[in-house]
């Protein structure tokens, strides 16, 4: 028996939210299989509720002297990185990285193999980190950067130490503007075997101190696969030369929470058999509020257990 | 058709050209998810899953034939693994209502593109606060939890609030197209 709009709707809404109960839920799933027109407003509603969580075109004004005009749109390029991680973001600058580069930022499922070949718990690392992007492996270099043991609200993931984001700058650059803490490690894959299809997963866990204030900060993940000698690319490479030099990318980005709650973010990246160096590229954002000029420098923002793995068996 | 059983011998995609495929479509794959498992980040699960299925299955792609309802098809696939595996541990659509909508769906393609386009309209005609507490939930991706917090009501208040925001914006769209005819 169908059962009255006026009771259908609440049912469907609580479903999107995931409020309902089994019982509820009984309840809608029988009114759908049973009612040709719940399934119509079904589908109407959530495909609403659908687009506004994915089409972020919905949030830029049509008007360009809307005061809120730059804002969202300048949301809807953060928030593209968030549905749609294939799109990649290094520095500050969204990069439009269709142009020369692939972007694949998937995790794989569980079916697959995974070889450790890189893991950094920053126990012995050096305490701070050397400026700009790394010409060859082992070292971490990029924004300022140090070893901390543990603070009063964030103890390490793992072991006696982390890494500690400082600034969105390193004061041996003095950039002009950056909200974004960036750290880079490169690894030198040319002596994996080919073994087929495979991807290489970069793994990072993040934490974030105490709220101080009203700024809102994300992580970010990014792995850049290069097939070329390292000294192929320009002197003064920066995110935006190795990217156009690379063959594959992904990046995903995870707004963090207040707290010292551990926060894993992952991506995947196919691996072709050409691939002779991963550019391993951590951040920070700060993501609210946008700054005209000056760079950020952050209040309790760490980073431990990076790992590496390849993916067999695609 | 079994997506994974096609005969015909193609040219197979290269991983750019896959790529760039995938690009196109994995805001549509996302969307077409949502209506089976609409809670985004489990649909960004099953879309990952798609992906992988995909790239797996690549050689089998006919480039001669659209991108779009050949990965729908993946996606339909793993959202039904999606619903399977979860089946018991929480409330979520039975398999053979899921068939149902999925079917209707494709029916309904193009008046929900329609639907689609009066949203902004509508969305842009809400109050601020319900528009910032809209934009702050789905747009930026905050917790129910800490928007309560935020704002200083109950996570059930706030449930409440953004369902009569999605019906005053159902109720928009439907003033629109009945407009529009």
């Amino acid at each position: 028996m169908n059962i009255p709009r006026h009771e259908l709707i609440p049912l469907i809404h609580g479903f999107l939210d995931g409020t309902l109960d089994p019982e509820q839920a009984a309840s809608l799933n029988a009114q759908l299989r049973a009612d040709s027109e719940a399934r119509d407003l079904y589908l109407q509603l959530t495909d609403t509720h659908s687009c506004l969580a994915v089409d972020e075109g919905l949030w830029i004004h049509r008007s360009t002297g809307s005061p809120h005009a730059e804002t969202d749109l300048t949301r809807a390029r953060r928030f593209s990185q968030k549905t749609l991680p294939l799109t990649a973001a290094a520095a500050g600058v969204i990069l439009g990285i269709l142009c020369s580069s692939m972007v694949f930022a998937y995790v794989a499922p569980a079916r697959h193999r995974a070889r450790n070949i890189f893991a950094e718990g920053f126990e012995s690392a050096p305490q701070k980190t050397t400026p700009g992007i790394p010409r060859s492996p082992g070292t971490w270099s990029g924004d300022e950067a140090g070893v901390s043991v543990s603070t009063r609200a964030v103890q390490p993931h793992s072991g006696q130490r982390m890494l500690q984001f400082l600034s969105a700058t390193h004061p041996n650059e003095n950039s002009p503007r950056s909200l974004w803490g960036d750290i880079y490690r490169v690894i030198d894959l040319s002596t994996l075997a080919d073994s087929g299809k495979r991807a290489v997963r970069v793994s990072a866990w993040f934490a974030q101190g105490p709220k101080a204030d009203d700024r809102k900060f994300s992580c970010s993940v990014h792995a850049i696969l290069l097939e070329k000698e390292l000294n192929a690319l320009p002197e003064r490479a920066d995110i935006a030369e190795l990217l156009r030099h690379s063959a594959a990318s992904a990046s995903r980005k995870v707004a963090l929470s207040s707290g010292g709650t551990w926060k894993e973010v992952a991506v995947d990246v196919p691996l072709s058999p050409q691939t002779r160096y991963l550019v391993l590229h951590l951040a920070i954002a700060q993501d609210q509020p946008q700054l005209s000029s000056g760079s950020v420098n952050f209040p309790g923002h760490f980073v431990d257990d990076v790992q590496v793995s390849i993916l067999d068996g695609l | 058709m079994d997506p994974m059983n096609s005969n015909a011998p193609v040219q197979p995609l290269t991983q750019e050209q896959f790529m760039r495929l995938f690009l196109e479509t994995e805001r549509e794959l996302l969307r077409y998810v949502m209506a089976l498992i609409p809670n985004p980040s489990d649909a960004r699960d099953v879309v990952q899953e798609t992906a992988v299925a995909l790239w797996r299955a690549v050689e089998k792609y006919d480039p001669s034939r659209p991108f779009g309802p050949w990965a729908c098809r993946f996606a339909l696939n793993e959202a039904r693994l999606h619903l399977r595996s979860e089946a018991r541990r929480r409330v979520q659509l039975e398999e053979d209502v899921a068939e149902l909508l999925d079917a209707r769906r494709v029916e309904l393609a193009k008046p929900l593109d329609t639907r689609r386009e009066h949203l902004r309209d509508c969305l842009e005609r809400l109050p601020e606060d319900q528009r910032e507490l809209v934009r702050d939930y789905y747009f930026n991706d905050e917790k129910i939890e800490h928007l309560a917090t935020r704002i200083g009501r109950g996570t059930e208040a706030v449930y409440k609030s953004l369902q009569r925001i999605r019906q005053t914006l159902h109720h928009c769209i439907e003033r629109k197209i009945h407009a529009q005819t």
